[in-house]
């Protein structure tokens, strides 16, 4: 019996981190999941957002966290200059202007005026994604 | 040059019909993310939706869930082919995951099934039908394979 209930409890868990895996991205690289909460962060840190797009079928988006984001140099700059948000495009939890057609899509914004600074669409490596953060 | 179309339109159905099944598995499929793509401007946007539907309908009969945010995604891609002026239409039907080599362990993304079906549009007017029948057949490879490698 507890052998079945360790199965089901392995299957359940297992389903639950395929199922949100850019939330666990968000929770191991300490990103914000929610504009609203990342918006107010930034304005009382006085940081601007750096906002990540992707979806939950997208390769380019995995790889982007992985061999991108999740690279130390890069990470390093992230977590000083910016709140760092990623959300899922299908979950439509964010503001209308920066729905994109193609993903992954990364926005600067400005936590004054919620103004997009720069937007980098596509797949970047670390090296691209460094030379992205420096100039910003 | 429309022996060279013939030719190149038979080499796919003759393999799908030899090999209906594919060397994939698709054993223990518990989530898939439906999706339609559209990639090609011949076919207009429209059919995205009731495609999906169709999408949808074959998950639901096979008790693959497929609502929430799956990260394996079940897509139907559609494009075009250049073959001289005919509208030949190449429709995929593929399933894309996050797998881990057997080896080193490392998470790789990799197709998991795919199935292709290539096929002329000779009258521009059976365009939806064509279209939604390639898509039906594509399903229904899909269904077979799944049924029988559950057995």
């Amino acid at each position: 019996m507890k052998l079945i209930k360790f199965l089901l409890l392995l299957s359940i868990t297992t389903t639950t981190v395929f199922a949100q895996n850019y939330k666990d991205f968000a929770k191991e690289m300490d990103y914000e999941i929610r504009y609203d909460i990342a918006l107010e962060k930034a304005k009382a840190q006085k940081k601007d957002i750096m906002f990540v797009l992707v979806t939950n079928y997208c390769p380019w988006c995995r790889k982007f966290e992985k061999r991108a984001l999740k690279a130390d140099a890069v990470s390093t700059i992230i977590q000083e200059k910016y709140i760092p948000l990623i959300i899922n495009r299908e979950e439509h939890n964010f503001p209308k202007k920066f729905d994109s057609a193609r993903i992954p899509v990364t926005y600067f914004v400005n936590y004054k005026n919620e103004q997009i600074e720069e937007k980098v669409l596509g797949y970047k490596g670390k090296n691209d994604f460094l030379e992205v953060l420096k100039k910003n | 040059m429309k022996l060279l179309i013939t030719l190149f339109l038979s080499l796919p159905f003759l393999s799908g019909v030899l090999y209906a099944n594919s060397p994939f598995l698709l054993t223990k499929l518990q989530s898939v993310y439906p999706l339609v793509e559209i990639n090609t401007k011949k076919i207009p946007k429209k059919y995205i939706a009731p495609l999906l539907i169709k999408v949808k309908e074959t998950t639901k009969e096979l008790g693959i869930k497929s609502e929430g945010f799956s990260p394996r995604p079940l897509a139907i891609m559609i494009s075009h082919v250049s073959v001289s002026n005919a509208l030949v239409l190449k429709v995929e039907l593929m399933l894309a995951e996050e797998v881990k080599r057997l080896d080193d362990a490392e998470e790789v993304f990799a197709l998991t099934y795919q199935k292709t079906d290539i096929f002329e549009v000779e009258d521009i007017s059976l365009l939806e039908e064509d279209l939604f029948e390639s898509v039906e057949f594509l399903l229904e490879l899909f269904k077979e394979q799944y049924i029988e490698d559950n057995e």
